[in-house]
């Protein structure tokens, strides 16, 4: 008899409280919830300790504003809330902020139409608010003046298709991260609102400016920047800034030069911010460049051969609609010890493939590689722990190179077709990777799930299988060894209605 | 050179093992280094926690990843949690409530952070995604604690 069953005291009774704590921060709030409804004594660590209840939300939706007379009967003190759908309910938000103002940290407001008189009661009576995050909120007018709201332990805000007339009330807050996704101008007229808000913050280090809100912020130079920063992300996907623009950008690159360290430069057409990113932020560790047009730039090519080389640059990620390989060659020159590279060439994936044996002979220590599909030719890369591929199109090449490099741990592709299926087991059952993550449709996932469950892979850990039109791109996960009986059934009701 | 030493569990076995092996443990450690002052082949150290069966499987463990890198300090503090769960680690966890509660107490004890990691990361894996019903029936080595909620 195993000497364990004799134990006389029960042997969950007697871990301590501390380590159950470790064990409920890392799962999920539904799972939380339920755990709490097992017994009194997870019930109370579950609720009386703030990192566990700090995961708690309150989520508000347009359903709950019919019976708000409920709001005052709330026992918990929810330090995040979430405001979804609601129209200006101006007594009611009030409500919600005397009640949960003085211990809210994180407030959320999306798809919701509030006054201005509603937003400055609310944010007014959040004094310990820490994170701010609206999207989509209309805000309409109906304060003249405001006096300043102190907000002193506010640090990240989050502005996405919201009238920047929301900066009004942030004046007197001293951030430190800034992200504003713009889909049109929402900047227009309200411009100035974020631009005296900018001029008085001391401490912020990350800037991400998406869509529009990176051309309509430095359509001028009047921003007085006090901080600098150490992150700056700019990012959108069509049309081309004014050359006043471009040149604002460039004189804010080099304003913090000595400072960024992670930068992501994603303007389809602006050659001459990209090029001054390259030559002259020279500390970055992390960047992220979309390099259109640059190759035609002849400058460039003059400059970067003077350059001295880059070696604190361990992430690079490099897209392009098309390019020259001989031009790549010369970025990754200015970069060599990168270790987790990214290479995005959407029109010509062959320049990638040709690419490949330089990359092999050239940087040997590459951990983390993302190539549209490995070459024909099996390479070495002695370091490499992820393989990431757009698609493949011989599995068998695929598994030669994996069989070749065998430190890699991780391999994941974007996309596997139905007819690829017939072959997939090679990847599957022939290699000895410990993770792998696979998308494509219905019917590729379904034949990936039958083949699995007639067979368990003894070498893998973990296989994750995407759906690439489900909504939420989360993926369903299965840890090996596991149960085979009821995988399909779980499969089919993880992506529901999708398949 | 093997610097034999002696476990000593709850019950009265006793275990011989290589003290390379047992310093794993931040309690052993502590205990050959500040009061064996590094004098200490063929030394018992007494483990009242920690039960024969159990010492047993802690000491398998700590075998089977003595070659493993030393996890880095935060802050001196803190040491980083396992990343990677291995298929070793996956088989050798695959035992009853009580054992694998009894391992996360003897990690916990025995100060023995990678074991830690890896029980508390098989509770959370057995409980996630589990009805309360299903976690009454899945922890049911004490019933007396869910007696007042079901």
């Amino acid at each position: 008899m195993d000497p364990l069953e004799n134990e006389p005291n029960s042997p969950i009774g007697n871990v301590p409280v501390e380590i159950f704590l470790t064990i409920f921060l890392s799962l999920d709030v539904k799972c939380l919830k339920n755990l709490a409804l097992t017994c009194s004594w997870f019930r109370d660590i579950i609720t009386e300790n703030v990192l566990v209840t700090r995961k708690m939300k309150l989520k508000l939706a347009k359903d709950f504003w019919q019976s708000h007379q409920e709001l005052p009967h709330f026992g918990r003190r929810y330090e995040t809330i979430e405001i979804y759908d609601v129209e200006n309910s101006h007594s009611m938000l009030v409500d919600l902020s005397v009640r949960f103002g003085n211990c809210l940290r994180i407030l959320t407001i999306e798809k919701s139409t509030l006054d201005e008189f509603t937003l400055f009661t609310i944010l007014s009576s959040c004094e310990c608010l820490e994170e701010l995050w609206m999207s989509e909120v209309e805000i309409r007018r109906n304060l003249e003046e405001i006096r300043e709201i102190i907000l002193t332990k506010l640090r990240s805000v989050t502005i996405r298709y919201t009238s920047w007339r929301v900066f009004r009330y942030l004046v007197g807050a001293q951030i430190s991260s800034l992200e504003i996704d713009s889909y049109v101008d929402e900047g227009r007229g309200t411009r100035h609102h974020l631009v005296q808000m900018l001029s008085k913050q001391n401490q912020l280090t990350t800037l991400a400016l998406y869509g529009t809100a990176c051309r309509t912020l430095f359509r001028n130079s009047d921003v007085n920047w006090r901080s600098r920063l150490t992150s700056f992300h700019i990012k959108y996907y069509f049309g081309k800034n004014s050359n006043n623009v471009d040149e604002n950008i460039v004189q804010f690159l080099l304003l913090n030069s000595q400072t960024l360290t992670n930068v992501e430069i994603s303007l389809p057409n602006s050659r001459r911010v990209a090029a001054c990113t390259v030559l002259n932020l020279g500390n970055v560790t992390s960047l992220t460049l979309q390099i259109n047009g640059l190759q035609r730039y002849e400058d460039f090519y003059v400059q970067l051969a003077n350059e001295v080389p880059n070696r604190k640059l361990k992430h690079l990620n490099l897209s392009a609609h098309s390019s020259h390989s001989r031009f790549i060659k010369s970025i990754l020159k200015r970069y060599p010890t990168v270790t987790d590279l990214e290479l995005r060439i959407v029109e010509n994936t062959n320049v990638v493939q040709n690419m490949l044996p330089f990359l092999s002979d050239r940087f040997p220590h590459v951990e983390q590689l993302f190539v549209p599909e490995t070459s024909n030719v099996v390479l070495t890369f002695p370091a490499l722990k992820k393989l990431h591929l757009s698609y493949f199109k011989d599995v068998n090449n695929l598994v030669k190179f994996i069989g070749k490099n065998k430190s890699i741990e991780i391999v994941i592709v974007d996309f596997v077709h139905v007819q690829q299926m017939s072959s997939i087991d090679k990847l599957i059952y022939d290699t000895r990777i410990p993770h792998l993550s696979l998308a494509g449709c219905s019917q590729s996932l379904q034949k990936i799930i039958d083949l699995v469950q007639s067979k368990q892979p003894e070498q893998m850990q973990t296989l994750e299988l995407r759906l690439l039109a489900h909504e939420s791109h989360e993926a369903f996960k299965i840890h090996f060894p596991c149960d085979l009986n009821d995988l399909k059934v779980k499969f089919l009701r993880f992506f529901g209605a999708d398949l | 050179m093997s610097n034999m030493i002696y476990l000593q569990s709850s019950d009265g076995d006793i275990f011989e093992t290589d003290a390379q092996i047992a310093k794993c443990s931040g309690t052993i450690r502590f205990m050959l280094e500040d009061c064996y002052m590094g004098e200490y082949e063929g030394v018992l150290i007494p483990l009242p926690n920690v039960n024969s069966a159990i010492l047993r499987k802690v000491l398998k463990w700590a075998d089977h990843h003595k070659d493993d890198p030393v996890p880095i300090e935060d802050d001196g503090h803190s040491v980083k949690q396992v990343s990677v769960f291995s298929s070793w680690d996956a088989e050798f966890l695959e035992v009853d409530q009580g054992t694998l509660f009894g391992l996360v107490q003897a990690a916990n004890y025995l100060d023995i952070q990678g074991l830690l990691d890896v029980t508390c990361k098989t509770v959370a894996n057995k409980i996630s995604g589990k009805t309360a019903d299903d976690i009454r029936n899945t922890l049911t080595t004490n019933q007396n604690k869910f007696q007042d909620f079901i």
